[in-house]
């Protein structure tokens, strides 16, 4: 042994003496970044990176687009969600530190690839267009979020060193709509094709571009533009389900014809689910095993009752929207005791069996059907069309099985509009940037607590403190 | 050469499959088993406590194991070229497998999630070649030794996992129950390599004066193509004084040596490949199927180097009275430059931290030691007893040099590393008068504080002073990590055939960082908490302790706080570690019972702590990061045993 010993290590000495090469060493199991962005697989598998921040982003989508707002409230008043509801969230919550990274984290992705496969050659990449297009969408769909959530934002539309990052300013929110938001949108519109298949379903595609950027030019009061984009959709083939209900059966495909686009989570693949069934259920033991979830509740986003007094008896969303209890197997409606230790009422939208811990199947909807023709009646009413507008607003409505709508003025039109959508689309992540978007949150808001500054949300405070000039990075009015 | 080991390790990465803290979070009214003796389930049923899993439960019927083996050896070559020129090889060779299983079987004491089940393996091959050329010379009284060397060191560590949780039962806890459907895995290999080249030359006069001088570099795998190497050079000196003609006549004092050192070293403590902008792997849902892509996982960063550090070390030994009292002292002073820190950068780079070298960090301390024989003779007691102090300062930090907030610490310029950061705390608000003084947490909000609730201290706002307002502002440095002094004595006996030896060890002075306790307090009033918060505030007639909070269901002013000073604890702890007492039996009975010897033994390990501290093991070492130290979450006691032992001789 010894002399094996003796011998192996005179033979390693000749192996290794005098070169260079003994401390080159590349990673086995990963690779560096340069040596990808080559074919077509190469960026397929990029856009993977910009989709999965959104799965992580999008759980937190309630906070902002729910809690917010009216319809939702957080009933225990615990932590962020008590905050975010009060209107007291701090400016150094983990939620804005991790909004603020998940959106730029994406745009960072998204901005990789798109600087790569601009000089690509479109005979190697041959999905040169789709990839590019679904980049610019998911980018366009970030910054629209971070300019709604914290308004002026540093505009990176290009790969950042350190040293530039702490140059950067917070660009007005008319600049960031014009230059990145927009201009993508338009762009992935054009490269994204109508649908998929296969292991391919859930993309983005040319209606999501479209829908998308429907919203934005309402969001920017352009009624003339949304009113054109938004009908470019009602032109692609979509339809409401018949059955309402089924929206939110996750024993049945999720991309239906009423889905445009969604985060997808799914069960069982290994942390791809969401965590909205048991963070959206109330912790109440024999209702947790009547749904069979598994893992502990969380009790958040509580239905407030101004959401459950809109409802007539017959609307068939009444009960999926918000319930205070459940039926059992024997149709026995057994009501939640009214206790501090559970929220009183909760959302069935998204209340399935879970067989692992916050790992649902449950997608979110980023954005549907219904709010398509919803927005395109807004935008046909604003634009003085408003006999035009009615039966889109109807066709919600008799699907619903409440009575439709004879003739509105413009005036009760717009408020009938902004009355179904949070009907219909309760506890998907609207009903705050619609009251911000039409100008109705401090009025409606105030009452829980609002001051005016409180329709954008602070800078995440180690970001102030990290680039220390206000000058260029000032944190939003109120919050310091 | 040779030598095996074998070690059982038991890892818990999720904390919620940790017994210790579901021992801690559980209700104590309610048994751990029911009455048919099967595991009472915690998450179902008891909606007031907070959801855990059964302690016993996981600790039972848990199966986790990680099995290792190891070989270890070396072997060299030695060839003298000429009479005082040799060469030596050694070639050394470290292995290490580790087979690792767990399985977690579905029961109700674990909220009925899946059954799941992982093996793993992993094995990590070190070796090392050193080739030197010694020189050794003596004129006179000048002693000469050279050295010239090279050495070669890779390692190679390559790890398995397997994952899943598709069994259908209990029954069989081995992958091979999941018909193949895996939900998890993972393969991975980390190298590093180091080569060095090296040269010494040492030298003494009369064994009176001594100079050590020597210079190496060294090349890591670990940095950019360009910073690979490292220069670093040393040089030591030191002088027998006792050995002076003008000592000779002082026979108080046996010996007194002064010694003193300059060296400069580097750290290469860091990923492997942490200098190379490489991927992560991502995944996202796709036709309802898992899809994997990639995104970029880390700033690169070529120009990643050695982290140094340059020592100055003064210090004396001296012995006197018959060499009864032994005593060294040591005082050094060091700078660390060129930290291999993970700083923060702006979000908007799409990453939030980066590693540099960045950085600079001042050292200084003193050693004592003394070793005295107490008494001489049938009996015999001797004592040794040691000192130290240590003290370090941030003195550079980052381009803007703005502080590193890692959790509850905080690394700034002017402080030591990872000084414990987070709001100062000043009883409570026991009455209502002392509640309109505030300051307040949230005034006018729902969450506003109230009595009963924490006062913390105004340190400042948002102007730079303070505002009467509890906000981010008011976060400060509120304790250290460090102790003022560490010490340790040990006191050996001997009388005829009996011996007994106890040592003790112990820090004085610095803070604990007790997660554990912030955890349980962080929930509901009614969850089960630490005996400390018995005596709460009730009413303003009865406001408890001044420490505990009024019972809190629905948290206000900011009583869950995360990191603020009534998680710190007092770290200061005196530890008798062992206690050895052996017997040696008369040489007469030994042989009538045919061995040579025989000795017997008793030994106590860890027997007793002293300490304030309310958690299990003062002694923290939980984080590895140098950027967090004193964190305590959930750690384990320290292992007390007691050995009966018999050493026979043949």
């Amino acid at each position: 042994m010894k002399k094996i010993l003796t011998l192996l290590a005179v033979f390693s000495l000749l192996l290794t003496a005098c070169n260079k090469q003994f401390i080159e060493i590349l990673p086995v199991d990963t690779v560096t970044v340069d040596v990808l962005y080559k074919t077509d697989k190469d960026y397929q598998d990029a856009t993977i990176g910009v989709y999965s921040i959104f799965q992580d982003q999008y759980q937190n989508m309630y906070y902002f687009g729910d809690i917010r707002g009216d319809d939702v409230w957080d009933e225990l008043v615990k932590g962020t969600a008590g905050a975010v509801d009060n209107f007291t969230l701090a400016n150094d919550d983990a939620l804005l530190r991790d909004t603020w990274r998940n959106y730029y984290k994406a745009i960072t992705r998204a901005n990789a690839l798109l600087e790569k496969i601009a000089t690509a050659d479109a005979a190697v990449v041959t999905n040169k267009n789709r990839h590019t297009g679904e980049a610019e969408f998911l980018r366009a769909l970030a910054y629209f979020d971070l300019v709604r959530i914290f308004g002026d934002v540093p505009l990176v539309t290009k790969t950042l060193s350190i040293d530039e990052s702490y140059k950067t300013p917070r660009e007005k929110v008319d600049k960031i709509y014009d230059e990145v938001i927009i201009k993508d949108l338009l762009d992935a519109e054009a490269k994204l094709p109508a649908s998929y298949s296969g292991a391919d379903v859930g993309r983005a595609t040319k209606g999501a571009a479209k829908a998308l950027l429907g919203k934005v030019y309402l969001t920017r009061k352009d009624f003339a533009k949304a009113e054109a984009k938004l009908q470019e959709v009602t032109t692609l083939g979509y339809a409401l389900l018949p059955n309402w209900a089924d929206l939110w059966d996750y024993t049945k495909n999720e991309h239906h014809s009423e889905y445009i686009f969604d985060i997808e989570y799914e069960q069982g693949l290994g942390g791809e689910g969401s965590i909205y069934t048991n963070r959206f259920t109330p912790k109440v033991t024999s209702m947790i095993a009547f749904y069979g979830i598994t893992g502990s509740v969380d009790d958040q986003n509580t239905p407030h009752q101004v959401l459950f007094d809109l409802f007539d008896a017959k609307d068939k969303r009444k009960d999926i929207t918000a319930s205070k209890g459940y039926t059992d197997a024997t149709g026995k409606f057994i009501p939640i005791l009214i206790s501090s230790n559970n929220m009183s009422a909760y959302t069935r939208k998204y209340i399935v069996k879970i067989t692992t811990a916050n790992d649902s199947p449950a997608n979110w909807k980023v954005i549907r059907y219904a709010d398509v023709l919803l927005m395109y009646a807004e935008a046909l009413n604003e634009n003085g069309k408003t006999a035009t507008a009615l039966p889109y607003l109807n066709q919600i409505r008799t699907r619903a099985g409440v009575d439709p709508y004879t003739t509105l003025s413009q005036t009760d039109m717009r408020d009938k509009i902004a009355l179904e959508r949070r009907m219909e689309l309760a506890f998907e992540g609207h009903r705050w940037f619609d009251l911000v978007r039409t100008g109705q949150a401090y009025t409606v808001m105030q009452k829980y607590g609002m001051r005016p500054y409180n329709t954008l949300f602070p800078i995440p405070f180690a970001q102030i403190q990290l680039i220390n000039n206000p000058a260029i990075f000032p944190q939003n009015p109120g919050y310091n | 050469m040779g030598g095996a080991g074998a070690e059982d390790l038991t890892t818990y990465s999720d904390i919620t499959n940790n017994p210790l803290y579901n021992a801690i979070v559980i209700p104590t009214y309610q048994s751990l088993l029911n009455p048919d003796g099967s595991y009472y389930p915690f998450g179902n049923g008891l909606d007031a406590v907070v959801t855990s899993k059964n302690p016993l439960a996981l600790a039972k019927e848990v199966k986790g194991k990680q099995k290792g083996f190891g070989f270890l050896g070396n072997t060299f070559l030695e060839y003298s070229i000429l009479n005082n020129l040799k060469v030596n090889v050694m070639l050394g060779i470290n292995l290490m497998n580790i087979k690792g299983s767990y399985f977690k079987p579905q029961m109700a004491a674990f909220l009925n999630e899946l059954a799941s089940g992982t093996d793993n393996a992993s094995m990590r091959l070190n070796w090392i070649t050193e080739t030197t050329l010694n020189y050794t010379k003596s004129l006179g009284k000048h002693n000469f030794t050279g050295l010239l060397g090279y050495t070669t060191q890779r390692e190679t560590f390559e790890s398995n996992s397997l994952t899943s949780n598709k069994y259908p039962n209990n029954l069989v806890p081995t992958l091979s129950a999941v018909s193949g459907i895996l939900t998890g895995g993972t393969s991975n290999v980390a190298e590093w390599s180091l080569v060095s080249y090296l040269g010494r030359i040492n030298y003494n006069y009369n064994s009176k004066y001594y100079a050590t001088a020597s210079v190496r570099t060294d090349g890591s795998s670990r940095f950019g193509s360009d910073n690979k190497y490292g220069l670093f050079p040393s040089l030591a000196l030191a002088w027998r004084i006792s050995d002076e003609n003008f000592m000779k006549d002082i026979r108080q004092i046996n010996e007194l040596k002064l010694r003193a050192s300059y060296g400069k070293t580097g750290n290469n403590n860091i990923g492997n490949y942490d200098q190379l902008a490489t991927i992560n792997y991502e995944k996202y849902v796709l036709g309802n199927t898992g899809i994997g892509g990639y995104s970029a996982g880390r700033l690169g960063n070529p120009a990643l180097t050695w982290e140094k550090q340059e020592q100055i070390n003064i210090g004396m030994d001296v012995s006197f009275l018959n060499n009864r009292i032994a005593l060294t002292i040591d005082h050094f002073r060091s700078r660390n430059t060129d930290l291999l820190l993970n700083v923060n950068v702006p979000d908007i780079t799409g990453f939030n931290t980066a590693l540099k070298n960045i950085g600079e960090v001042k050292n200084n301390g003193w050693e004592f030691a003394i070793n005295t024989v107490n008494v001489e003779g049938k009996f015999r007691w001797q004592t040794s007893l040691n000192f130290s102090t240590y003290k370090n300062q941030v003195t550079k930090l980052g381009p803007s040099g703005d502080p590193i907030i890692s959790g509850g610490n905080i690394t700034m310029i002017g402080q030591p590393v990872g000084m414990f950061y987070g709001w100062l705390t000043n009883g409570i608000f026991a009455t209502k008068a002392d509640l309109d003084k505030g300051p307040l947490w949230n005034p006018g909000g729902r969450d506003a504080s109230r009595v009963g609730d924490v006062r913390f201290v105004d340190v400042s706002g948002p102007k730079g002073v303070p505002d009467g307002i509890i906000n981010s502002f008011d976060r400060t440095v509120m304790g250290s990590p460090y102790p003022d002094f560490y010490y340790g004595m040990t006191n050996n006996f001997s009388y005829k055939s009996f011996t007994l030896s106890v040592s003790l060890q112990g820090v004085q002075g610095n803070s604990v960082l007790a997660l554990s306790r912030e955890q349980s307090a962080n929930d509901r009033a009614r969850f089960r908490q630490y005996a400390i918060m018995n005596n709460y505030w009730k009413s303003e007639s009865d406001p408890g302790n001044g420490y505990s909070v009024r019972p809190n269901d629905v948290p206000t002013g900011n009583f869950r706080g995360t990191y603020s000073q009534r998680w710190l604890d007092d770290g200061s702890y005196l530890r008798i570690n062992n206690i050895a007492f052996g017997y040696s039996l008369p040489d007469n009975i030994a042989k009538k019972l045919t061995f040579s010897a025989i000795r017997l033994s008793f030994t106590a390990n860890n027997p007793f702590l002293f300490t304030k501290y309310i958690g299990f093991n003062p002694d923290v070492s939980l984080s590895t990061s140098p950027l967090t130290p004193g964190n305590e979450r959930y750690d384990y006691p320290t292992a007390k045993s007691i050995i009966f032992g018999i050493n026979l001789g043949f």
